[in-house]
């Protein structure tokens, strides 16, 4: 069984109905069961925290109403995973490193450490991740993803 | 076969540790068979309308510890419960019965990161060789 661990950004797109990982994980042919599919509750965080930044009260409502509906979708399968100790290893060493990031415009910073927190969860389950091709998947071998 | 019970079975599997399967399969075969599960002797002295139940598609639970309940079910019953798991929900499936609707605008996370590469020790140095050299000025 293959476990397909969202990005917050694919979090983001599925909310929004935007991306190619919208159109994978919702699109007749995708047909992924609902156990297959895995977010981090810190994800869960970092979607707030950006939802909350965002201007238009109708939007912003609208964004956590969709929010709390996905959320409950995966938890009821019990797919909402914490970041644990294991988890928390494996981001320390996570840390120690340059990951590279491409933004939607192009430019590059690096990985958050709460995306980092997310990606070492991805690691602890042995999943495969769900993310836009990023110059940083290249550098954590370990890392399987999937790029829709 | 009673077409809640297999609307029931369909999202079973999404329940991923074994005890929890086992506990929630129990909880849903004693609903379904309508009460209290089955003594060993009220099976054995009622055998006959036991296993006219069972054929009928009423599933039929004997007592037992947890996770040892027996079950009577037909061939065909037990058929209809093994095509009912295999047609597990989809994620799409499960996320439109909730009611979602994505909102139709792109949210972008922030990413970036500060970076402190100063090692503790030496951090710690700096702070004793200040304090030490401070009532000197």
């Amino acid at each position: 069984m293959t476990i397909f661990f969202l990005s917050t950004q694919s979090l983001l797109d599925v909310l929004g109905g935007k991306g190619n990982t919208f159109k994978w994980l919702m699109g007749a042919g995708a047909r992924i069961p609902m156990q297959d599919v895995e977010i981090s509750a810190v994800s869960i965080g970092q979607a707030l925290d950006t939802i909350q930044r965002n201007t238009n009260a109708v939007m912003r409502k609208n964004f956590e109403r969709q929010l709390t509906l996905l959320v409950t979708t995966v938890r009821s399968s019990q797919g909402v995973i914490p970041f644990d100790e294991g988890a928390a290893r494996i981001w320390a060493d996570l840390q120690a490193r340059t990951l590279e990031y491409r933004k939607s415009d192009g430019s590059t910073t690096e990985l958050s450490p709460a995306s980092r927190m997310v990606v070492a969860t991805a690691l602890r389950r042995g999943a495969t991740f769900v993310e836009s091709s990023q110059p940083y998947h290249a550098v954590i071998p370990d890392l399987t993803i999937f790029s829709p | 076969m009673d077409v809640n019970f297999l609307s029931a079975v369909r999202s079973l599997p999404s329940l991923r540790e074994e005890p929890e399967l086992e506990k929630a399969l129990s909880e849903l075969l004693t609903k379904t068979s309508g009460g209290a599960p089955l003594t060993i002797k009220g099976v054995r002295d009622r055998f006959s309308s036991v296993n006219r139940l069972a054929k009928s598609g009423r599933i039929q639970v004997v007592k037992g510890p947890p996770g040892e309940e027996t079950v009577i079910v037909s061939i065909k019953g037990l058929a209809a419960i093994i095509r009912a798991a295999a047609a597990s929900l989809s994620f799409a499936d499960a996320l439109t019965a909730s009611g979602f609707v994505p909102t139709g605008h792109r949210l972008l996370q922030s990413e970036g990161f500060k970076r402190d590469d100063t090692l503790v020790l030496q951090a710690v140095e700096n702070a004793e060789s200040t304090e030490i050299a401070a009532p000197a000025r």
